[in-house]
């Protein structure tokens, strides 16, 4: 192997590193279920009426508190269980999937948007597939985690699938991130015990 | 003298040497990078991974820091400008003498 190719997957191995544990994904895959869930409910609900009301709250409060909760829940954990097992990295700014959140948040309010104003857009499942897809393969290609690959497959199919089946946007919408969302805390949690398995005890690091 | 060759004889020895190419190239890709992580990565023993990194230290290379997480020692590790400098030229001269 070339010296530039090992330099190169030194620094990619460095930045697969953050999705090891699997704590990330299961982050993000719990804040995509619940946002499933909440446009599941709203389907259910008819609008202007108090629960309607505090649904679209609760859609507020998950675009805007969700992420920053769960940035937070995710480096407690790895403080916890990741660094004392296999060391700590600090990443720079906006690494290492740079502008991660900024599009999470995107394709968030993409879907508030879309039950907002249905007219807006055609198709809000596609539209969200086709964003996740992006998103997971952006991150898939930086960290070479084949997971994420197949993520952005699924947010595809399952926007494909809401538009074949002709659910709407909200059903189609909550079908396309609680469908992601699973999946995600799922493989996330496998990960996360595998590396439970892999890494049992803390270490220290005696420098 | 053929330029490669002269590339080859000008090459950073410092950055040349595998187990601390390994460690530059880890410590590029992040702000900072405690000793167990680096441990992890690049699979030394304490011992080698702490005589590479003293060696990088000297040349400017990295900069080390001993802080305490609660009551337990953190050795953290970061690149200094001058090491990514190093670490850029060492890939320029590299790519001159092997080709890319």
């Amino acid at each position: 192997m070339s010296e530039e190719k090992k330099i190169d997957e030194m620094v990619q191995r460095t930045f697969r590193y953050f999705y090891d544990d699997g704590l990330v994904e299961m982050g993000v895959g719990l804040l995509f279920t619940v946002t499933g869930l909440l446009l599941l409910a709203w389907k259910g609900i008819e609008s202007g009426s108090l629960p309607g009301a505090a649904l679209a709250l609760g859609m507020v409060v998950l675009v805007t508190g969700g992420t920053f909760l769960v940035k937070k829940a995710v480096q407690e954990l790895k403080e916890r269980i990741t660094y004392p097992r296999t060391g700590y990295v600090s990443y720079r700014q906006g690494e290492p999937s740079a502008g991660r959140l900024p599009v999470i948040l995107a394709a968030l309010l993409l879907a508030v948007l879309g039950f907002t104003f249905p007219d807006l857009l055609s198709s809000m499942a596609i539209a969200e597939g086709g964003l996740l897809l992006i998103i997971m393969f952006y991150l898939g290609y930086r960290s070479n985690v084949w997971r994420f690959y197949l993520a952005g497959v699924d947010a595809l199919i399952l926007g494909l699938a809401a538009l074949a089946l002709n659910l709407g946007d909200i059903l189609g919408s909550s079908l396309v991130f609680g469908g992601v969302g699973l999946q995600l805390l799922v493989s996330g949690a496998i990960t996360f015990v595998r590396y439970l398995q892999q890494h049992p005890g803390h270490n220290q690091e005696g420098a | 003298m053929d330029d490669k060759v002269k590339g080859l004889i000008d090459v950073d020895r410092i950055i040349h040497e595998p187990a601390r190419l390994m460690i530059v190239a880890v410590l590029s890709a992040v702000e900072k990078a405690d000793f167990l992580y680096l441990l992890t990565a690049t699979e030394l023993t304490k011992g080698n991974l702490s005589s590479h990194l003293s060696r990088l230290e000297d040349a400017g290379y990295v900069e080390i820091e001993k802080t305490y997480d609660g009551k337990t020692p953190r050795t953290l590790c970061r690149l200094t400008e001058e090491g990514q400098a190093a670490l850029s030229a060492y890939r320029q001269q590299m790519n001159g003498v092997l080709g890319k």
